[in-house]
């Protein structure tokens, strides 16, 4: 996996996401997104359209995500998701969540 | 021209073969058995991986059968405390049957309650088996001889 965040504006981020992120990848976006997740207003957007896998743990940073930007006033936009990707989420129950 | 047309229908057929064949070399209808002994560490998913990939599993299933057996061998690896797992496959008439057993404290998955759909309240275990059960066709426990037995299976 490669995870690449980019700075906008002020609260605006930008997260890209390529290849699996799976069960060994996880811990590595965990620390790519904690600096962000204490953040008030900010807007973030996770960019997937490279990303060919996702496990529970990579479903779980996504939740962390979403917790953070909705209790400090933001938002959560993931854009470009593939649909064998989008699948797993539907499975896990939390595709309303992110708004899929 | 003879030739020129013999040609392209090598070509053509190679390709129409190219699209319908599965991820490993072999039919699906072959019989394939493999037994693994893995430590307990979540870096062993890269042998899982990769012999996964070896097998005659459709494109279209792949990734579902990658993900579960994922999610059982990393709920084994983070709450069994074992010190050994035994990875066995066996796979004939387009039947995918996976077995994991392990030596570690007692642990019925099958067992385990549905994930909590709330995100300021996700069980870490939760989440995995949901997707195992959700993507295999059956999900089978057994306590044996002080082992954990998860037997998984699906008709490819």
């Amino acid at each position: 996996m490669t995870i690449t965040i980019e700075r906008n504006s002020e609260t605006e981020v930008t997260i890209n996401i390529a290849g699996r992120l799976d069960t060994q990848a996880s811990p590595e976006m965990e620390d790519a997104i904690k600096p962000l997740l204490n953040e008030k207003n900010l807007n973030i957007t996770v960019e997937v359209k490279d990303m060919e896998y996702i496990s529970s743990s990579g479903v779980r940073c996504f939740v962390m995500l979403h917790r953070a930007t909705s209790k400090g006033g933001g938002k959560l936009t993931i854009c470009n998701m593939r649909s064998d990707i989008k699948n797993i989420f539907d499975m896990t129950g939390l595709s309303p969540l992110f708004g899929l | 021209m003879k030739r020129k047309a013999l040609i392209l229908h090598i070509i053509n057929r190679y390709s129409q073969l190219a699209h319908s064949a599965p991820c490993g070399k072999m039919l699906p209808s072959q019989l394939v058995e493999r037994e693994m002994k893995l430590h307990c560490e979540i870096k062993e998913l890269e042998i899982i991986r990769k012999h996964l990939d070896s097998l005659p599993i459709p494109m279209s299933k792949h990734m579902g059968v990658c993900l579960a057996v994922e999610e059982a061998f990393v709920n084994v690896v983070s709450y069994s405390g074992c010190r050994e797992i035994h990875f066995d496959t066996d796979m004939a008439d387009g039947r995918l049957r996976i077995v994991i057993s392990d030596d570690g404290k007692e642990f019925d998955p099958t067992k385990a309650p549905p994930p909590v759909i709330d995100p300021d309240n996700l069980r870490p275990g939760g989440l995995g088996i949901s997707m195992v059960r959700k993507i295999m066709d059956s999900m089978e426990y057994e306590r044996k001889d002080g082992k954990n037995i998860l037997i998984l299976k699906k008709i490819l």
